[in-house]
């Protein structure tokens, strides 16, 4: 009898924790991370009753979460790359969006500005020199433009970098406690809900990180991020925490706290988003702004270059237009002296779009590309008379200083910083050639002479009035100098202008050269300022300005779309990963409705056994009352 | 297959989403009309359209400079035109001028219509431009080319030709100085001037020849005189005899290559030089002529002297004519250009366009066709999402 009630009892127990596990199912079915649960049973040993072995009625053997490790894992790692993609992808297309409007990116501003040459070109002396002007500050303006909003997304990445940071130090905490609460619990009996949070909790890591897990024999994993940094150990945790950059103290680097103090992780950090937006940075964002920075230094350089060949409104040689910041020289927050290094450009074809790393090796300073680790040999000797040379760079130090000094060379990034008019007028723009010359009105031949070109703009007396006689119809003088042979067609240079005239001269032709001054109508320099627009100026004479401008688009374009379609890649890949966890290890209502009813109607049977067992009790009580 | 209610629901949204996402996509296609909305689409061709677009954006001011130029020159040649005109009836006036009917009272009403004609011709070299810019000055737009003080005239320009961009290999001028047109006329033949000597007592005439060029000509000087009324002798620079001979009225004297005929009768004591052209401009040859007529004398010597200065002042009304006809010729020749020009500029801008479209336009009616089957899509996912998600079976507890 007492069996009976003891079997009745314990079926209710049993089912009722059934009952319980999928109630508590239901009511997880939305939790992240959660593993389905069910209530294994057991039946009870047996008692041998002489003639055989009679039941004893169930027991609970277990409640087990449907868990499969392998493809837990697989979900991990393919939420680690979606994640990292879809990061990436959406910063790219910041930038992609940036570039993208035809009329707000920088091929309008260029054409317009090249435009208003033209037209500069076409009537100097209208109004046109003050439209040049007004797009020449418009220009700037829309580099600026262009800069400020890179700064902005650059900005917004490295705060999305802090916040990784935070978010990852909290993580590895919770880890740790929740390691520690599962060593208590001990091994035996594992808390299926604790390890699913342990499990969610690494995930959400793995999507800011990339994650590997070992597992120890009490019970409690060991965590390691990106190249193998130990994030977790047991109950403790190590910290990630955002310094100042080494060079750069504006932006800031991500430093691994050790037990033996910090050192710098930034490339030791790979995956997920704190991955994706160094990779961003390092990959779309600074060769962007090298590139942009590269053409405003190649617009001005041309544009100054040839400002310089000819004569201003005033009638004075033009100077220079625009003004860019110069290279940007940072020193390690490490060196040791206080040694300064100041670089210009000197060569700009010979840049190359990246960063240089100047260091001293106790004995000698030496060069190094950043992309390609190429060390540049450098010539000279660093002093201003005679600055070290390599790569288009020209480098001047002082100060003593220590073995092992480091400063970078940005030779365009920066240089947008300092993108600024030079001049306040559109008067300031040199339209006319610096000298002109005629043929005197006495001449007895018809040659004539051209208005020259200019080879050597800083000689002295290039504004100084000349003349060219035919001593006989072979033989000139300049200024009353020596004979010298004449040849058809070559060209004579006088103060730094070749003329060449054409012609047969006779003995006694002068050909006067003077300053040309009052020349409103002069357009010989106006007319090349133009053709600066195609002119190769940038990467050894392969790229116009307005190349390097479609070369960045396209670049960025094929980065966003490369992270774009990752990313479309991986989202599939991850939602696979994810069906066959949910297949695996997911709650589905319809199959708890079932289960449901299922132990419900073996909670009433069990009640039922009961019942039973109390009417016979009864029973039997009547039948011995007599 | 077990389908977690989780995982059906998260399927279920990230689809509606994606076929969301390629919609709105679609949608930004139609609405702009641009297959490329950013350079992720298509980053080759991203970087092609701008190539493109510069293009564009560099033909359009082209054009715009080859308007400007087409412009200048059809003023200039306007000009020209009128010029030409006002050299033609100069030249009527000298050929009047030197019929022997004319007294020196008519001769004076001619002189003072050349006067006035010199007054027009420096009106239309002072002419200036739709900027207010001068025409004729070379690069010093801002001064006027030709200014009068007394009887000369001052060119205060200078030999400077402005060119403009047709195309991005093709410079041409729109302009040319005033000096090369009007000034630096080569008196005479073009190469030699034949005078009479102002204190000649004859009547000696001397022709011109200014058809025959004289071969080989290096610029010497040469004096004829006459030791007696018919005889005439030829001596160079340093006075070494060329050649002597007899004359007759209407004898020709040649030598070395050159030919000079002299009608009239000269006397002993008269000289003719001849000299190596001088550049001279065009008003001073037309002023030199009026004057020449007004102070004739009505002698038989004084017509001799004015008939000289009238034959010298057509055959530089001449020289005038062809130098102006050379550079509307020249003009002409830069009009066709220019015209040709706008031509293949606006050509290859169509080329441009198309190829540019060919990238960057969206193709209509693959878009369309594709966003009724993607909104049908869209629709499906919904209506099968609600009749799917409304199975359960706790409906039926």
């Amino acid at each position: 009898m007492t069996t009976l009630f003891g079997i009745g009892t314990d079926a209710l127990t049993a089912f009722r924790r059934s009952l319980d596990t999928i109630s508590n199912n239901i009511a997880n079915v939305n939790t992240e991370g959660y593993s389905r649960q069910s209530v294994t049973f057991q039946a009870r040993d047996p008692q041998f009753v002489g003639l055989g072995f009679a039941g004893r009625g169930v027991t609970i053997s277990g409640i087990e979460r449907n868990y499969n490790a392998f493809l837990t894992d697989q979900a991990r790692t393919a939420g680690s790359s979606a994640t990292r993609f879809a990061t990436l992808a959406s910063f790219a297309g910041r930038v992609d969006d940036l570039l993208a409007d035809p009329d707000a990116g920088l091929g309008p501003a260029l054409s317009q500005f090249y435009g208003a040459i033209q037209d500069f070109a076409a009537d100097p002396a209208s109004p046109s020199r003050d439209a040049l002007f007004a797009e020449a500050s418009n220009l700037i303006a829309r580099f600026e433009a262009l800069d400020a909003r890179i700064g902005a997304i650059d900005t917004e990445a490295d705060q999305a970098i802090a916040q990784n940071v935070v978010e990852i130090n909290q993580l590895a905490e919770s880890i740790a406690d929740v390691n520690q609460s599962i060593v208590n619990a001990g091994i035996s009996n594992a808390p299926n809900d604790l390890l699913d949070r342990r499990d969610n909790l690494i995930r959400e890591l793995s999507e800011r990180v990339d994650v590997t897990t070992v597992e120890n024999p009490q019970g409690s994993v060991n965590v390691f991020i990106g190249k193998g940094q130990t994030l977790v150990v047991d109950s403790d945790n190590f910290r990630l925490e955002v310094q100042p950059a080494e060079f750069d103290p504006t932006r800031s680097q991500v430093v691994y706290v050790g037990l033996t103090g910090t050192t710098p992780v930034e490339d030791l950090l790979t995956g997920g988003s704190i991955g994706a937006l160094l990779d961003f940075q390092s990959d779309i964002l600074d060769p962007a702004r090298r590139s942009l920075g590269a053409s405003a230094t190649a617009v001005s350089t041309a544009i100054n270059a040839q400002n310089a060949q000819g004569l201003d409104a005033s009638g004075a040689l033009g100077g220079d237009v625009f003004r860019v910041a110069p290279p940007r020289v940072t020193s390690s927050s490490a060196n040791a002296s206080n040694a300064t290094v100041s670089v210009s450009i000197e060569d700009l074809g010979a840049i190359r779009e990246t960063e240089y790393r100047l260091l001293n090796d106790g004995a000698d300073y030496r060069l190094f590309r950043v992309d390609t680790g190429e060390e540049l040999a450098l010539s000279g000797s660093g002093t201003s008379a005679d600055p070290y040379r390599a790569g288009g760079l020209s480098i001047e130090v002082s100060g003593t200083p220590a073995a092992g000094d480091r400063f970078s060379i940005e030779p365009t990034k920066g240089a947008l910083a300092g993108f600024e008019l030079a001049i306040s007028d559109g008067l300031a723009f040199a339209a006319a050639g610096p000298v002109r010359a005629s043929a005197a009105t006495a001449n007895l031949s018809n040659a004539v002479i051209d208005n020259g070109t200019v080879t050597d703009i800083t000689n002295p007396a290039l504004l100084t009035q000349a003349s060219i006689v035919f001593t006989s119809p072979t033989t000139y003088q300049i200024d009353g100098g020596a004979d010298a042979t004449f040849v058809p067609g070559d060209a004579i240079n006088v103060n730094g202008v070749d003329f060449a005239i054409t012609g047969t001269p006779t003995t006694g032709d002068r050909f006067d050269i003077a300053a040309n001054t009052a020349a409103q109508g002069d357009n010989r320099n106006a007319l090349l300022l133009g053709q600066t627009q195609s002119l190769g100026i940038l990467r050894d004479g392969s790229l116009s300005i307005s190349e390097s401008y479609s070369q960045l688009v396209s670049r960025v374009g094929s980065a966003t779309g490369q992270a774009q379609s990752s990313a479309t890649a991986q989202s599939i890949i991850l939602q696979s990963a994810q069906n066959r966890l949910q297949e695996a290890s997911g709650v589905n209502l319809d199959e708890e409705a079932a289960d449901l009813i299922r132990y419900q109607q073996s909670y009433q049977a069990a009640a039922q056994v009961i019942s039973v067992a109390s009417t016979l009790f009864d029973t039997l009580l009547a039948a011995t009352r007599r | 297959m077990r389908v977690s209610t989780q995982a059906f629901f998260n399927n279920s949204i990230s689809t509606l989403q994606r076929l969301q996402s390629d919609l709105t996509d679609l949608q930004e296609q139609i609405a702009t009309g641009r297959r490329i909305q950013r350079p992720s689409d298509d980053p080759v061709g991203a970087a092609r359209v701008l190539d493109y677009r510069q293009s564009i954006d560099a033909i359009d001011q082209f054009q715009r400079n080859t308007g400007l130029a087409d412009s200048r020159l059809q003023l200039e040649e306007q000009t020209l035109t009128e010029f030409t005109n006002l050299l033609q009836r100069a030249r009527e006036l000298s050929l009047q001028a030197g019929n022997a009917t004319q007294s020196q009272q008519t001769r004076g009403f001619i002189a003072k219509e050349i006067r006035q004609n010199v007054e027009e011709a420096l009106s239309l070299a002072n002419t200036r431009d739709a900027a207010d810019e001068f025409l004729f000055s070379g690069f010093q737009t801002g001064t006027q080319p030709y200014t009068r003080v007394g009887d000369t005239f001052v060119y205060n320009g200078d030999q400077g030709q402005r060119y403009v961009q047709l195309s991005a290999s093709r410079q041409i001028a729109d302009s040319d100085p005033g000096d090369s047109i009007f000034g630096r006329i080569r008196e005479g033949n073009g190469q030699i001037l034949a005078t009479a000597d102002s204190a000649n007592t004859g009547t000696g005439v001397i022709v011109n020849d200014t058809q025959s060029e004289v071969s080989g000509y290096a610029f010497e000087s040469y004096a004829i005189e006459f030791v007696a009324d018919d005889s005439f002798e030829v001596r160079d620079d340093s006075g070494a005899l060329v050649t002597s001979g007899a004359f007759a009225s209407g004898d020709s004297i040649a030598f070395n290559g050159i030919s000079i005929s002299i009608d009239g009768s000269p006397t002993a004591g008269d000289r003719f030089a001849i000299d190596p052209s001088p550049n001279t401009d065009v008003f001073s040859i037309l002023t030199n002529l009026a004057n020449a007529l007004e102070n004739g004398a009505e002698t038989s010597t004084g017509r001799a002297t004015t008939d000289n200065a009238v034959n010298r002042g057509l055959a530089g009304i001449d020289q005038a004519l062809d130098s102006v006809l050379s550079a509307r010729t020249k003009i002409g020749a830069r009009l066709a250009v220019t015209e040709s020009q706008l031509d293949t500029n606006a050509g290859t801008k169509l080329v441009l366009q198309s190829s540019l479209a060919d990238i960057e336009d969206l193709d209509y009616a693959a878009a369309i066709s594709a966003l009724a089957q993607q909104s049908a899509a869209l629709e499906a996912a919904q209506q099968s999402f609600v009749r799917v998600q409304s199975l359960s079976l706790f409906n039926f507890l």
